[in-house]
């Protein structure tokens, strides 16, 4: 039992820890993850992608063994900190004027000055005030200026951050979900796929595409993907929001990304009386459509594209028992025939990243308190400086100092103010 | 004149520091440092108007962005936190031996930035997933801190060298050990604050793009696992002692496992930092 409480209270095993999560985690970046048995016994042999499967390899940073090492440091850094921090705490709590003069005399900054008579004690004592110290006693024989004990937390507040954030990525990983789903303009859903088992998952309410629009940039590269989404409970609309890539839409904790497209063979097109409202149609290349209570037939008789962007179209319209007439449009572009106004663009749809995670949170604010950790462990430091004046005319002055960080800076300091007693001193 | 102009001229600016500073280092004429300096902070000075260029540029090419969205860039801005970097603590430590080593350092940079074919040098529009205002935060967090690796890494090549140098004269020329070392931490330190900043900028960005703060992919392993090769090495020296030249190797291997997340992931694996690679 002992044995096994010093192993998870040493940083030995911390280090060992933080090295096997390092070095396995390559394992990861070179063999691609989450692929099938098929293609790994392709790309490798069947006898690897065997081995692969035993291991959990394509699947690493979830496996039992990858989970494993978390465990253990998670459980390495309680441990860790548990037995340090009574200690650390009593340290910040010691009153520094009941340390014993055996600690001071060890303390490794050290300076000393012959009694130079009563005269120069009030100058030194107004330095020492102005320098931060206070008198430790009535008799204004030993003067303290301590700082930054709390910083001695630091470490333990980075332990801290870290247990926060696994927390975090557990509550992520058993009360969230992450899912996607591939959404027709013009079509509604109140389910998503899970990204892992591929299962139906219910929203609990439904999201509508009103549209997806690309913006090019003048040379041909993407600008935005666009995609309006409505938010529909119980058949009510209740919001309805554009959009895009770092833009996304969040209702009731379920948060609607914008991650990638696909273009339809099909087209939209949109008739309107001269003032009157449009009426969206759905119109697969080259089939014929009907707006039956206008008596109005139509199509899309041939399509331009530029890779797979829709450029132009030429259409054809026919009114009521009228000859066909057909129209050459751009794409987005309004036209005009007999009393209608006519456009037509490409039918895509949309696909949706969706995601549902209440650990993020705890995990931003562990974030958090991983910087101020680190901030406060490395450039905090708990500074200790005694100043002891002789209580009759004989007896040396001592100045004495100890900090648990940057010896050096404190040194210097350290030096200044033996520099400003020694001034101070001679008058 | 525009920014690669500028630019080029700093790729320049940063070669000639860097002789002066090798010369500084075999002769030790107070004027050679001077000068060395001098050049540095004239190259950094050009370096950053042609940054500034950069970015006022994108603006008049009709789209506007930080001048921080690709290989070229991100190495041009490398090189100038070096460079940078390097000036702070030479002006507060007077380690200005330390430029031997990072002036060249920065000069490699710039030159592997303006002379690799197959690194596009013009100014595009950013792509939708980079139009982010976590973007200027992500990218400048870690770059700061790779510099600060960097300069660690520089620092350690100075203590071994003041270790092992053949002769007397060099190494009186260099600083003292302890302090080298309390340097070395210092950077270390500095650096791995930046990176898990960075990290955690990733992150907040990631999941603002994609719904996911973490997916393991290439990249984001990568920095993690050099963050966990400093989180090692810091525990190493605070609880096991480890100082001088153990540090120095460290931090030097710590370079390594930098220059792989930030390049070697580009070119040699897959994932979602692939905008990175070109």
């Amino acid at each position: 039992m002992r044995n096994i409480r010093q192993l998870f209270t040493s940083v030995r095993l911390a280090i060992f820890l933080l090295a096997a999560l390092a070095v396995t985690s390559i394992i990861g970046t070179i063999i691609p993850q989450h692929q099938t048995y098929e293609w790994y016994a392709e790309r490798y042999s069947p006898h690897l992608a065997t081995f692969f499967q035993v291991l959990d390899i394509p699947a690493m940073y979830g496996s039992w063994w990858f989970t494993g090492l978390l465990a253990l440091l998670a459980i390495n850094l309680i441990a860790c900190s548990l037995e340090r921090l009574p200690k650390v705490l009593a340290l910040i709590q010691a009153d520094p004027a009941a340390t014993p003069a055996l600690r001071l005399e060890k303390m490794p900054l050290q300076a000393r000055w012959p009694q130079v008579g009563n005269a120069a004690l009030p100058s030194l004592k107004k330095l020492l005030v102005a320098r931060g110290f206070t008198a430790a006693n009535d008799a204004e024989t030993l003067f303290i200026a301590a700082k930054g004990a709390w910083s001695r937390l630091g470490a333990y507040i980075v332990h801290l951050s870290i247990l926060v954030i696994f927390a975090g990525a557990l509550i992520g990983q058993y009360y969230g979900f992450k899912g996607s789903v591939m959404l027709p303009e013009g079509k509604s859903t109140d389910v998503v796929f899970l990204n892992q088992s591929h299962q139906a998952k219910n929203l609990g309410f439904t999201v509508r595409c009103d549209l997806f629009a690309i913006e090019y940039y003048d040379n041909g590269m993407p600008k935005e993907y666009l995609s309006r989404l409505t938010v529909l409970e119980n058949g009510t609309p209740v919001v309805s929001r554009d959009i895009e890539v770092n833009k996304p839409l969040r209702h009731n904790g379920i948060t609607f990304y914008q991650a990638s497209y696909q273009p339809f063979q099909d087209f939209i097109i949109e008739l309107a009386k001269k003032s009157g409202p449009r009426h969206a149609f759905t119109v697969p290349y080259q089939k014929q459509e009907e707006w039956s209570e206008e008596g109005l037939a139509f199509g899309v008789i041939s399509a331009e594209a530029l890779g797979q962007r829709l450029e132009r179209l030429k259409l054809w319209l026919k009114i009521g028992a009228a000859e066909a007439v057909t129209l050459n449009l751009a794409a987005g572009e309004e036209g005009e025939l007999g009393p209608y106004k006519i456009r037509a663009r490409q039918l895509y749809a949309t696909g949706l990243q969706v995601a549902k995670d209440p650990g993020v949170p705890l995990v931003y604010l562990g974030c958090g308190l991983l910087i101020f950790g680190l901030y406060t462990a490395f450039f905090q430091a708990h500074r200790r400086l005694f100043v002891i004046l002789p209580p009759t005319s004989s007896g040396d002055i001592r100045l004495i100092g100890a900090t648990n960080k940057n010896r050096l800076g404190f040194a210097r300091d350290f030096a200044t103010l033996r520099a400003e007693i020694d001034n101070t001193l001679k008058g | 004149m525009d920014s690669s102009f500028l630019l080029g001229l700093t790729t320049f600016a940063y070669l000639g520091a860097s002789f002066l500073y090798v010369a500084f280092c075999l002769y030790h004429a107070d004027k050679i440092g001077k000068a060395a300096t001098v050049v540095t902070v004239a190259a950094l000075a050009l370096q950053t108007a042609g940054i500034g260029l950069r970015w006022w540029e994108s603006y008049r090419l009709g789209f506007g962005h930080a001048p921080l969205t690709n290989m070229y860039e991100s190495v041009v801005f490398f090189s100038w936190a070096i460079g940078l970097f390097y000036l702070i603590l030479t002006w507060k430590y007077r380690a200005r031996i330390l430029g031997a080593f990072a002036a060249p350092l920065a000069f490699l940079a710039m030159a592997y930035a303006s002379f690799t074919p197959g690194i596009s040098r013009a100014i595009a529009p950013l792509i939708p997933a980079l139009q982010s205002n976590w973007l200027i935060a992500h990218v400048v967090t870690c770059f700061i801190g790779y510099a600060g690796f960097a300069v660690a890494a520089a620092l350690g090549c100075v203590y071994l060298l003041k270790e092992r140098a053949m002769t007397k004269s060099i190494a009186s020329h260099l600083p003292e050990r302890d302090i080298l070392d309390d340097l070395i931490h210092k950077t270390l330190i500095f650096g791995f604050i930046w990176l898990s900043a960075g990290i955690i900028t990733g992150a907040v960005w990631a999941d603002s793009a994609w719904g996911t703060y973490w997916s393991w992919d290439p990249k984001e392993t990568w920095s993690l696992i050099t963050w966990f090769f400093y989180a090692i090495t810091l525990h190493a020296r605070y609880t096991r002692g480890w100082n001088g030249a153990r540090i120095a190797w460290m931090a030097i291997i710590g370079l390594f496992c930098v220059l792989f997340t930030y390049y070697g992931v580009n070119f040699l694996l897959s994932g979602l930092h692939s905008y990175g690679s070109n």
